[in-house]
């Protein structure tokens, strides 16, 4: 199996390894159950935001999004000429996230399965209706994601939505909002907001909810598992008012890279 | 395994000449101009056809007739043991070309210069007889779709087992007997196409021949009543809406 | 990126039919209410090499008039190595694939890529290990059962994700799981050590060659497309698209109508028995954003609908087993 998709372009690793055996430093396996009161952090509490934009000196615009372990990098490039597409009145928004090979526990061979096009879609719609693509027709922008550290994919979505409105606003490609994206999930009967990948294990359901909270309007909901509506309720209320207090912190970045 | 056991039954129960139980289904599916589902015992085939009309790449575009385009998808619960084939797999890709090839020569594709038709081939279940479906599917989806043929396409798989042939082969049988898929156009008596991967002694070859042709007929017989039903209901819809004779002659 | 509508409508259709659905009392091209769907048929039973199938269409009238969305869905098991690719337990992988007579106008590209997202929606929403069905595991530790479930998009004449999932729901309710029976082998004691005699616990069947190996440990018990039904199939979601225009929604959208519908919100829901409605997926697809509060009140209307369409396909469902029933036992009364 392994053997089949062998890639001669960079110096592989051995075919059989093992993870390295600690003696000291041993984690300490947290004896948390299901019902607890969460470790580290308040129920309602996200991850502290290091953002900031223009890191990529080549692109149009870019930014760089550190929550704890997640960490995303984000270009613009465009708006460029469409090619060989047929005249649209509109432009195109088009956004790509790859993933480092070393961005995840298990190795995402590059070429293979570094590309993760739902995660693009999620963050594709969650940026498109704040775009004025009426203003570019014939034209395209493109958004390329790097994923350097992923920690739980409902913070890689909301995160990537982030990193990517703020460097849309540093290319200056004309928005009607910056976009603010945050994820909330139903733990036991409690909800959390922003999980790690290690809580997400644990819950039932989450909601990813990407707004613009300039307009108060909703641009995309993003919602797997199982919650019953009122919880879905909440959870979105809950997501709105985070996503206003992240937009401070975003308009806050852009303002400071002037 | 045992083809034919000793009083002269294969083992799904049928006779050394005897067909697979045919069904035809012509109803309108979707946007498509034509479409028919063609049962072949176990192997079903679900077909439509879209055209003529403009090609979706100006390249495909042939100056002085239309371009025939044949996909074909296999479903991947189709077989028993699941495996999802890719559009470019090898054998799905020779045998569009095959029929393909076995079209383009019976439809008059002269008559619609730089235009395109589409041929959509979905496999549903399969238990041999793959090419001889798509291609009786194929020609009723044509007709349906009202595209000028010369003739019917009429397919037909056959082996040899113990030096007699042996008619509509499944999967089974077809993995352990050498055989062919034969095409002929019943009204002219030509063939058209002739597919064999197994290796036959030649003098087995006529006796083959004949009874397929044979077969092709009696195929042939179905695929007209199913056509030849559909075309009276639709007179008879058109006379409902105050259609009379007089305007169908005109 | 995955289009809204996968038609092209002219400015003056798309707002024909936008004034349409906004007037007072609204129109639709096909004189249905907002909240009407068309006629939807469902058949199980459909692929005879599956373990489980269904097909679903909507909006087909008669025989003969053509239209409507048709999609075929059929599960298949297969058994796993938990060594190799297997997860404990099992595990349920969906595929959907589009016909290109679905789709006439579109690229192979972008057929390619319309499918991958339809398939990821599908996906990520019926393999939730919430949803997860007790019944795939076989031997804890070395086999389990993989459940592939494959969508066909026959046609597409609009609402092409309440069909699938509709389907997906009717096949996984039709599927059988082949029981199993473990075997153990034990060593002999009274023979010398290092010489072992390996003998079945239960008497051993020499034909169940079709799907194992020879070194495998369990045997079938039922014949290969028998078995019992999926653990918790009464849960499996319904989905229900909600067409947004400014503050109005209207069900069951035709090809056209979503050309001309910016905004739309497909909610999938659960319906277990004895619990609450559950909410296994919810996605605001297109081009426009929308204010919270009226998201609210899609959900609380849409929980609604769902939950009438999941009782009456229920109803179906349960029509079509009684149905199976009838015909298996026809026919085996006719071939004696």
């Amino acid at each position: 199996m392994a053997q089949l998709g062998i890639d001669r372009r960079r110096i592989n690793g051995p075919e059989d390894s093992r993870p390295p055996v600690f003696t000291q430093d041993e984690k300490v396996q947290p004896t948390w159950n299901v019902g607890d009161p969460r470790q580290g952090r308040g129920p309602k509490d996200i991850r502290p935001i290091f953002l900031k934009p223009g890191l990529v000196t080549q692109a149009n615009g870019s930014a760089y999004i550190e929550t704890e372990r997640t960490k995303i990098a984000c270009a613009v490039y465009g708006p460029r000429q469409s090619k060989n597409v047929a005249y649209h009145e509109k432009g195109r928004l088009n956004v790509e996230v790859k993933f480092a090979p070393f961005s995840c526990e298990v190795r995402r061979a590059p070429l293979r399965d570094a590309e993760d096009r739902p995660l693009a879609m999620a963050i594709y719609q969650a940026l498109v209706p704040s775009v004025r693509l009426e203003l570019l027709p014939k034209s395209t922008v493109d958004v390329f994601i790097t994923v350097i550290e992923a920690d739980g994919l409902d913070a890689c979505i909301s995160s990537g939505v982030i990193a990517a409105s703020t460097a849309l606003a540093d290319a200056g490609i004309e928005m009607i909002g910056l976009v603010t994206s945050c994820s909330a999930s139903i733990v036991g009967g409690d909800i959390w907001l922003d999980l790690t990948r290690e809580e997400a294990r644990h819950s039932r359901g989450s909601l990813v909810l990407s707004c613009l909270p300039a307009l108060r309007t909703v641009t995309s909901v993003w919602q797997t598992g199982q919650m019953i509506s009122d919880e879905a309720y909440k959870c979105m209320d809950l997501c709105q008012s985070r996503c206003n207090d992240i937009h401070v912190v975003v308009a806050q970045a852009l303002r400071e890279n002037v | 395994m045992e083809v034919l056991n000793a009083d002269g039954y294969r083992s799904d129960g049928r006779r050394q000449f005897e067909l697979r139980s045919i069904t035809i289904d012509l109803a309108q599916h979707g946007a498509a101009d034509g479409t028919a589902t063609i049962v072949h015992g176990l192997t079903k085939v679900f077909v439509s056809v879209l055209g003529p009309r403009e090609a979706k790449l100006r390249s495909l575009t042939i100056h002085d007739r239309a371009n025939v385009n044949v996909e074909v998808n296999v479903a991947a619960f189709s077989s028993g043991e699941r495996r999802k084939r890719a559009k470019s797999d090898k054998r799905v890709l020779e045998m569009a070309s095959a029929i393909k090839s076995t079209f383009e020569t019976i439809i008059q594709t002269n008559l619609y210069p730089r235009s395109q038709i589409d041929i959509y081939i979905q496999i549903i279940e399969q238990d041999g007889g793959l090419l001889q479906a798509c291609i009786n599917g194929t020609t009723l989806a044509l007709i349906c779709a009202g595209i000028p043929l010369v003739d019917f396409a009429c397919a037909v798989t056959c082996g040899v087992y113990a030096n007699s042939p042996i008619l509509d082969l499944t999967t089974l049988e077809e993995n352990d007997i050498p055989n062919m898929t034969l095409a002929m156009l019943p009204k002219t008596g030509s063939v058209n196409l002739t597919a064999m991967e197994s290796r036959l002694h030649v003098d087995r070859f006529g006796d083959l021949f004949e009874v397929a042709l044979g077969a092709g007929r009696v195929i042939h017989e179905e695929m007209k009543l199913a056509i030849l039903a559909k075309s009276r209901m639709l007179v008879a819809e058109m006379k409902t809406i105050g259609w009379g004779e007089k305007d169908l002659v005109d | 990126m995955p289009a809204t509508s996968t038609i092209s409508l002219s400015k003056a259709e798309k707002s024909y039919i936008q004034t349409g659905i906004l007037s007072d009392p609204p129109f639709r091209a096909d004189g249905r209410s907002l909240r009407a769907y068309r006629s939807v048929e469902l058949e199980t039973g459909v692929a005879l090499l599956a373990n489980g199938s269904a097909r679903v269409s909507i909006g087909r009238e008669g025989i003969n008039s053509g239209g409507g969305t048709e999609v075929i869905a059929a599960s298949k098991l297969e058994v796993e190595d938990l060594n190799e690719d297997g997860v404990e337990g099992g595990r349920i992988v969906c595929t959907v694939s589009c016909s290109p007579a679905a789709y006439p106008h579109l690229t192979s590209n972008a057929l390619d890529e319309l499918q991958e997202d339809i398939s990821t929606i599908l996906h990520q929403t019926l393999a939730h290990h919430s949803l997860h069905p007790n019944n795939l595991g076989i031997l804890p530790g070395k086999k389990s059962w993989l459940l592939h479930l494959d969508l066909i998009v026959l046609s597409d004449a609009g609402n092409v994700f309440d069909a699938i999932f509709m389907s997906a729901r009717a096949a996984l309710w039709d599927t059988r799981v082949p029981r199993t029976r473990r075997i153990t082998y034990r060593a002999r004691k009274d023979h010398a050590e290092g010489q072992y005699h390996i003998d079945a616990d239960e008497n051993f069947s020499g034909f169940d060659t079709r799907r194992l190996a020879k070194a495998t440990d369990f045997e079938l018990s039922d014949y290969w497309d028998e078995g019992e039904v999926l653990d918790g199939r009464e849960r499996w979601p319904v989905c229900v698209t909600l067409n947004v225009i400014s503050q109005t929604h209207y069900l069951d959208a035709t090809l056209q109508e979503e050309a001309a519908t910016l905004l739309r919100l497909l909610l999938v829901y659960s319906f277990p028995p004895n619990s609450p409605p559950s909410l296994c997926g919810m996605r605001l697809v297109g081009g426009e954003d929308s204010a919270l509060p009226d998201i609210k009140d899609f959900i609380k209307e849409g929980e609604q609908y769902a939950q009438e369409l999941f009782i009456s396909l229920d109803a179906k469902l349960r029509e079509e087993d009684l149905r199976r029933k009838q015909k298996a036992y026809t026919k085996f009364a006719r071939s004696r």
